[in-house]
């Protein structure tokens, strides 16, 4: 009986156990299942799952500032997360609303700028954003879509509310993890999952494809898609092959590609092809030499003038990190009423921009309950948890902030929910966030139900980012 | 298939041909370093010129010390020609190109990558076990050929990985030939026995084939004969040649003027090797007749590139 001795954490939110020690109804049957299971069998089954990710070579790379990056396990947890249906029915109308307002804020903000004019967006914040992006300013994509694939990541407050931390809008990754784990999953828990309705994830690479495909700027049967991968060093070239190999499209690194005549080809064995779609993992600022960084090797000189002329599709599309940077985020619920006339339905995390004198006192007069962040970075780096953080760290911060405050933001640290993990033999509470993969195509938003937990697999750490420690669970949305 | 792709396939092969060929190298070597009739004025300068960029004071400093050149060859990071530099080539280039080679080829150059890095071998290397150490890397390599044999799909990218291995084999046999008839000073008429060749013969897996297969006339004669022309040794320079032109008939689906260049270069190497015999090497002289089809070969291997693999 190892459930026995699972103790939450006071005055947070567990998504298995109520205060009392109550098993939720959508956990009782895993619960029973588990405390019937022997040890041993369970540690086997932890030992096949690591065994495979291992054999198969799904790992990432980690970068730290003075070493090369080196390749690790993306650590996995085996007991599933388990979302209902009615709460799964509501992230998905809320996050399709939020991508709707988004993608309505992409095209005006490059094209006619009506809600700057109307005053809801101050225009500076939109012109001291880092990633609003000049170049291309005006360029019409193909069905007024701008974010395709995103990544929007979502926290449990303690009583139980969800709330979006943040919306990758640029290239979010990790799909490719919740794909093996589910794989891994059924290979070790195949009983319950027969128990379970669970709703399944394995359409993303053909829902994506369809997407790539109906993109094409001419209407050809076979349009030539590609990957484009920053390379093998990249720390999710793991991803890259994956998301090639599922697809059946062509994983091409910056060199492979060049523009001629505002025309995208690859260089093959057999001569030039054109290309009609392409589906990016390299950032903006380094898709083209001759427009953002000179010495970007990774892309392709002549990009954006294809872009412009409409000869190739971009996915995501240029400049959509003004959209989803951490300062211009506390706007989206009220774009969400300007655009839609609706009322959001998610709830953003309350955020002080450190460029607002008042909000910034505050902030400062508060900094152990609060998380500072960098607004223009992400994957964990570049941040501050006040809760555990030193003087001197703290005072570090302040220095920086001063420096370029547009440039952070902060938040009051989230009492982010837990579930039960099984570690060292034992069931112990760790602290999780979901991002489920929104895709827009044509057709409209569609999620893969399901998504990607992440796991502080750390004790009582609150910081679920896989360079920093943090690991994955397979995520079930059950009928 | 994009050019990057098919480069990297061809080089993948290359590399391990390349490895494989200085392993057996150094086989031989070492095992004739032992020999009791050699002992007094054996040493490993002549291998160390053929496969390092060491210069001479260096390559004296070494040359008498198993271990330390074993080391260097076979280890040494910042020896760029090491056959622990050229595995790690050969695996970057399997590594960026995972999504077109099979699980089990990836698998083994890993292994291969896996065991050169391994603390293991540098022991074996210090201890008394190098013959060990040696055949076991080149056990990687065979692993490597039969997994790919067995396990890859035909089709262009097969024909560009087997490019990279003939070529490849093709000039190390050359050079290998080249040195050891440059200490005899190129006479075809020298009376040489066995002895003397055993170890070239050794070194290309060819002793056993030579002893079923000549049983007169001039050693000398006899071996190069072999080693150049005979189309039943598959390490002769004309086998590999002949592949290559297999090959490149596969490669070229469309005539294209390059195509046609390209074929007409190998074509006219594979004749001038066939139709000539001793006499006409004689008059020619080995060593021109042998650098002459180094050239070819390296042009050949130019041409292909700007072909195939260049970035228009």
């Amino acid at each position: 009986m190892i459930f026995d001795k699972y103790n939450t954490r006071p005055n947070f939110w567990d998504e298995m156990a109520l205060p009392n020690g109550d098993i939720r109804s959508h956990y009782r049957s895993i619960f029973n299942q588990l405390n019937s299971i022997n040890l041993d069998i369970l540690n086997k089954k932890e030992e096949i799952a690591k065994k495979t990710f291992m054999n198969q070579g799904i790992t990432f790379t980690v970068y730290s500032e003075n070493e090369e990056g080196i390749e690790r396990i993306f650590p996995f947890d085996i007991i599933p997360r388990i979302i209902t249906a009615s709460d799964w029915d509501f992230l998905e109308r809320g996050i399709t609303q939020r991508l709707k307002a988004l993608n309505l804020f992409l095209k005006d903000i490059y094209n006619d700028q009506q809600i700057v004019k109307d005053g809801k967006i101050p225009a500076s914040l939109i012109v001291s954003c880092p990633h609003y992006n000049r170049e291309v300013f005006g360029i019409q994509v193909p069905y007024d879509i701008y974010v395709h694939i995103a990544g929007i990541d979502l926290v449990r407050d303690s009583d139980g509310t969800y709330y979006v931390l943040e919306d990758n809008l640029r290239t979010p990754s990790g799909v490719s993890y919740m794909l093996e784990n589910r794989d891994v999953t059924k290979r070790i828990f195949p009983e319950l999952m027969n128990e379970y309705n669970v709703r399944k994830v394995s359409d993303y690479p053909i829902l994506l494809h369809n997407i790539l495909v109906s993109l094409a700027p001419k209407q050809i049967q076979n349009p030539t898609i590609v990957l484009l991968t920053p390379g093998m060093y990249n720390s999710a070239y793991y991803e890259h092959t994956f998301l090639a190999r599922y697809m059946g499209i062509e994983l091409v690194e910056g060199r492979d590609l060049l523009v001629d005549n505002h025309k995208v080809y690859m260089k093959t064995t057999r001569g030039l092809k054109q290309v009609d779609v392409i589906y990016r993992r390299v950032d903006d600022e380094f898709l083209d030499p001759l427009v953002f960084r000179p010495d970007s090797l990774l892309g392709v000189p002549g990009l954006v003038s294809a872009y412009r002329k409409g000869n190739v599709a971009i996915v995501n599309a240029m400049g959509n990190g003004v959209a989803d940077d951490k300062a211009i985020y506390t706007y989206v619920p009220d774009m969400i009423k300007y655009y839609l006339n609706e009322e959001p339905l998610l709830k953003n995390v309350p955020t002080y921009r450190m460029e607002i004198p008042e909000e910034r006192e505050y902030a400062f007069n508060n900094m152990h309950k609060m998380v500072i962040k960098k607004t223009n970075e992400s994957g964990g780096y570049g941040m501050l948890m006040g809760e555990s953080a030193s003087d001197e760290e703290i005072a570090k911060f302040k220095e920086a902030i001063l420096k370029e405050p547009r440039s952070y933001i902060a938040q009051p640290t989230v009492k982010i929910s837990t579930v039960p993990c099984y570690l060292d033999g034992k069931l112990v509470p760790r602290h999780i966030d979901l991002r489920p993969y929104a895709l827009c195509g044509p057709d409209g938003v569609k999620l893969v139900a399901g998504g990607l937990t992440r796991v502080a697999l750390k004790e009582n750490s609150l910081v679920v980012n896989s360079s920093q420690g943090g690991g994955s669970k397979d995520t079930w949305i059950i009928d | 298939m994009l050019s990057r792709i098919a480069e990297s396939l061809f080089w993948m092969n290359r590399y391990v041909e390349r490895a494989e060929g200085m392993m057996r190298m150094l086989k031989i070597n070492y095992v004739t370093s032992l020999d009791r009739s050699e002992k007094e004025n054996y040493n490993w300068s002549p291998v160390l010129q053929i496969f390092t960029e060491l210069q001479e004071d260096e390559i004296e400093k070494i040359k008498d010390n198993t271990e330390a050149t074993l080391k260097y060859i076979i280890l040494d990071k910042s020896n760029t020609n090491s056959i622990r530099s050229i595995i790690t080539k050969a695996r970057e280039n399997a590594r960026g190109v995972q999504d077109h080679i099979t699980r089990e080829v990836w698998e083994s150059i890993n292994e291969y990558y896996q065991k050169i890095n391994s603390k293991k071998i540098e022991q074996l290397l210090e201890s008394g076990e190098q013959l060990y150490a040696i055949t076991s890397l080149i056990d990687e390599s065979l692993y490597f050929y039969g997994v790919a044999e067995v396990t890859m799909p035909r089709g262009e990218g097969w024909n560009f990985m087997n490019m990279g291995k003939f070529i490849e084999r093709a000039i190390l046999t050359a050079d290998i030939l080249d040195i050891k008839f440059n200490d005899i000073e190129y006479d075809l008429n020298n009376p040489m026995d066995i002895p003397y060749w055993k170890n070239l013969l050794l070194s290309v897996s060819g002793y056993e084939y030579y002893m079923k297969s000549y049983h007169t006339g001039l050693q000398t004669q006899n071996v190069l004969d072999m080693i150049v022309m005979n189309t039943n040794f598959p390490r002769s320079i004309l086998y590999s040649v002949k592949k290559i032109s297999h090959i490149m008939e596969k490669i070229t689906h469309e005539q294209t003027d390059a195509d046609a260049n390209l074929e007409k270069v190998i074509g006219r190497l594979r004749s001038r090797i066939e139709y000539s015999d001793l006499d006409t090497i004689a008059k020619i002289g080995l060593h021109k007749f042998l650098e002459e089809i180094i050239d070819d070969v390296y042009n050949f291997s130019d041409k292909l590139s700007k072909v195939y693999f260049a970035y228009h």
